[in-house]
């Protein structure tokens, strides 16, 4: 009993993996979240534009292993800023984050405050690292990460 | 009548002087007059000089003596020849005015200069607009001594007419070296053509761009100039050093030894005017490279601030500086090395109340740089007076026509006050004055800065406790890129946090810091991306449980600097292999299943060296079927060669190529059976 239950457990933490034929994402279903004081709720989530959210994507996975990253990462985010001391301190500098393929988008949450439509949006990205290592010659290390962008639109 | 008589006489007897008052009564000063007056006073300097050494007297004394007893015919002489300068230049200018076409002839072809049609430019994008200007055909028989000084092929190189119709160079390479000689052989300083902008928040970047440019030409210009008059100036000492040395020596035969002294003056004279002229070329250059540096700083934030007026493409829609925004080490903020406070903006509030405190921050950068402008053109005003010291010390004559001092990029009127050694003297003190009044401006302007930063700090913590304290950019997370009918500045976007779904996450520090030891094979931490998919259980009864997925992440060897293609080839196996055999009971051999091969790009793929390790290695068979197709599979089977009962486990492994890009992979699938009975 104890066993199958271990199984269950495992099976439930590995969600991606379980399916027989394909990777499937964990897709987070839109519910309603907090929202700041002040703001409001919209009525029916619309969804953000895909090629606004492509086009971003394709900035910050370009930005990454530059100057520039800092700039598009929210104060929120976790380790901002040792990241960027991680990704200065261990990475070459040759080394570039390419995107694979941009997956699945959904906003997940939106509100109006200050006349504007802050949306938070799930994009499913895979993506690769990618270098030359002197000794060890070419590097890559693929990974699949989901990427949760707060957007502000001008109403 | 006795008198008259006399006067008549008088007259007839001294007819130089007589002129001399006439002139005087008429208050008219004649080039005549002052050039026989030079040459009075030069005769006299001359016959001082060259006077007897005095019994008892050294050479240091001689030399003191004379210089004494000179002085007041020399002043009078620099008096003289300002005035002569300033008369001979009057003159020429009405001769040129008399004898100017009505459109004036520049080159041996006949070519003329036409003033472009209004509407064909904008003067203000000459730095020297005010005087008019305009572009015109690069004339290439412009210079007809030297050409190798005008490259004709100058992509960034254009000719345009100033007032009077004077051909100029203007140039838009940050790296020319700002001067041309004309036809004449005369030097002549390039003018910086104004580069635009159509991205209004880095207008103001270009506007100090384009100033840096300007002073960086001019500046080249001037210690190209010097230079040659260096050499020309020492030149000349040498020659008058030959004629001293040689006169010394006769001077010495004669027993006489007077002329010693003026051969080590002149000597004394060379050596002081050759270290003070080295001075002065210093600054210049020092100068220079504080300009470039400007220049280059400049140009990395007009490339950081056109980012934001992308279009569709990625391009910028503004302007290229020619000095490129990437450069190693660059921070990307918009730090100015010569800003005399730490600028990191510009600055914003998300706290209401301080906002105003923000912009008085965003402010300051603009007033600094007008402080730094006109203590620029201080800093270069002074070099001038350096060299006109310099001049003067060394014993000769100040003349501003004089092509050494051909000061018409720093300010055509400024010198025409200073030509004696007192009147340089109260120039150089005045410049001073104005240099230390513009540094205490920027001084103020720094402290204000600080002051003004402590103050929006102080005002967040008490209006705004809760929120976030730190002082941000003015454009938080990035702007998004225009796309499906979303202007640009409608829309702003930061990135919140990445969550791992599978494999590397490279916005997770943690793993970056793992990232040296995943490359030497020292990392155990975490598996990497597997490129098969373990199999899924069926049987509660067997441990199917993926356990460490057997692919290297990364092909080591042999090294190989080309990367591969942008999408690798990622293989999927998928299925379950499980048998449950009864001996005497089920069939043998028996089926344990297949395995179904795909890859993600759906070439044709091959199968080989498929193997089963593990407990269950000699009791499984594999057969590989659709070979050469995009979805080849394993045929799995328990051979019976053994009838032990028991519980047994493996692995089966193999090696996929695309037959495309022979590209391979490998893959590893678990598999589990029991035998009984």
């Amino acid at each position: 009993m104890r066993l199958i239950a271990t199984t269950l457990l495992i099976l439930l933490l590995l969600p991606a993996v379980s399916s027989a034929k394909e990777f499937r994402i964990l897709k987070a279903i839109s519910a309603p979240g907090k929202v700041p004081a002040g703001a409001e709720t919209v009525q029916s989530i619309i969804p953000v534009d895909r090629q606004i959210i492509d086009k971003t994507v394709r900035a910050v996975v370009g930005s990454w292993n530059s100057s520039d990253l800092q700039k598009h990462l929210g104060d929120d985010f976790y380790d901002k800023e040792r990241l960027g001391d991680n990704i200065q301190q261990f990475i070459p500098r040759d080394a570039k984050l390419s995107v694979l393929s941009i997956q699945g988008q959904q906003t997940l949450q939106q509100y109006e405050e200050d006349g504007k439509r802050v949306s938070r949006v799930s994009v499913v990205v895979q993506t690769q690292v990618e270098f030359n290592d002197p000794q060890n010659g070419y590097q890559r290390f693929p990974g699949t990460t989901e990427l949760v962008f707060k957007v502000k639109q001008r109403l | 009548m006795r008198y008259i008589l006399l006067i008549a006489l008088l007259v007839l007897a001294f007819p130089m002087t007589s002129e001399v008052y006439a002139q005087a009564a008429s208050g008219k000063v004649t080039v005549e007059s002052l050039t026989s007056e030079k040459t009075t006073l030069e005769a006299e300097i001359r016959r001082i000089m060259d006077g007897p050494q005095l019994e008892g007297e050294d050479l240091n004394a001689e030399i003191k003596r004379k210089g004494d007893a000179t002085r007041s015919y020399r002043q009078r002489l620099d008096t003289v020849n300002t005035r002569l300068a300033e008369l001979k230049k009057k003159r020429d200018a009405a001769k040129k005015k008399s004898s100017a076409p009505d459109k004036p002839v520049i080159n041996s072809t006949g070519k003329t200069f036409v003033a472009p049609k209004k509407g064909e430019y904008d003067p203000k994008d000459y730095s020297f607009h005010g005087r008019g200007a305009g572009p015109v055909d690069h004339p290439k028989d412009l210079t007809t001594g030297d050409k190798a000084d005008v490259p004709a092929d100058d992509k960034d190189t254009q000719w345009v007419s100033t007032p009077g119709g004077k051909p100029s160079r203007v140039t838009q390479n940050p790296n020319d070296r700002g001067w041309w000689v004309d036809s004449k052989g005369r030097h002549k300083t390039s003018y910086w053509l104004r580069k635009r902008t159509d991205c209004a928040p880095c207008k103001e970047l270009v506007f100090y761009f384009n100033d840096t440019m300007s002073n960086l030409m001019i500046t080249r210009s001037m210690l190209a100039e010097k230079k040659r008059n260096k050499k020309r100036a020492m030149e000349a000492f040498r020659e008058d050093l030959k004629d001293a040395t040689k006169w010394s020596k006769e001077g010495q035969s004669n027993g006489s030894g007077m002329l010693t002294g003026q051969a080590l003056q002149v000597g004394f004279a060379l050596a002081e005017y050759e270290e003070a002229y080295d001075g002065v070329l210093d600054a210049y250059r020092k100068e220079i490279k504080s300009l470039e540096k400007t220049a280059k700083d400049l140009a990395a934030q007009i490339a950081e601030c056109e980012k934001q007026c992308k279009d569709d493409d990625g391009r910028t829609t503004g302007i290229t500086t020619g000095w490129g925004g990437g450069f190693a080490g660059s921070t990307g903020k918009t730090s100015v090395s010569r800003l005399p406070f730490d600028w990191n903006g510009p600055y914003s509030t998300k706290c209401n109340p301080c906002r105003k405190l923000a912009e008085a921050l965003n402010g300051l950068p603009e007033k600094a740089y007008d402080e730094m402008r006109k203590l620029s053109s201080a800093e270069r005003r002074l070099i001038t007076f350096r060299a006109l010291a310099a001049y003067h010390n060394a014993g000769s004559n100040v003349d501003l026509n004089n092509p050494l001092f051909d000061l018409d990029d720093i300010d055509p009127d400024y010198f025409k006050d200073y030509s004696t050694a007192k009147e340089i003297e109260e120039g150089v003190k005045k410049v001073e004055a104005d240099i230390a009044k513009y540094k205490a401006r920027l001084k103020k302007i720094a402290d204000y800065f600080k002051q003004v930063m402590g103050m929006l700090r102080g005002c967040e913590k008490k209006y705004c406790p809760d929120q976030d304290q730190r002082v941000g950019y003015l454009i938080p997370g990035g702007t998004c890129l225009p796309a499906g009918g979303m202007e640009a500045q409608n829309c702003s976007y930061e990135l919140e946090q990445v969550v791992t779904v599978i494999g590397t996450n490279a916005f997770d520090a943690q793993e970056i810091e793992r990232i040296p030891a995943m490359v030497n094979g020292t990392d155990s931490t975490t598996p990497t991306t597997p490129t098969t998919t373990p199999s899924t259980p069926t049987t509660p009864t067997t441990p199917t449980v993926p356990t460490t997925p057997t692919t290297p992440t990364t092909p080591t060897t042999p090294v190989d600097p080309t990367p591969p293609p942008a999408t690798p080839l990622i293989v999927t196996a998928t299925g379950v292999v499980s048998f449950a055999h009864t001996v005497g009971g089920s069939s043998c051999p028996q089926s344990a299943g297949s395995i179904s091969i795909s890859s993600n790009n759906g070439n044709p793929l091959t199968v080989s060296g498929v193997s089963v390790s593990g407990t269950l290695s000699t009791r499984l068979n594999t057969t590989t079927n659709g070979n050469s197709s995009a979805t080849p599979s394993i045929t799995v089977q328990f051979n019976c060669s053994s009838a032990a009962n028991g519980t047994f486990t493996g692995t089966i492994t193999g090696t996929v190529t695309d037959t495309v890009t022979n590209e391979t992979s490998t893959f590893s699938i678990n598999a589990s059976g029991t035998v009984t009975g």
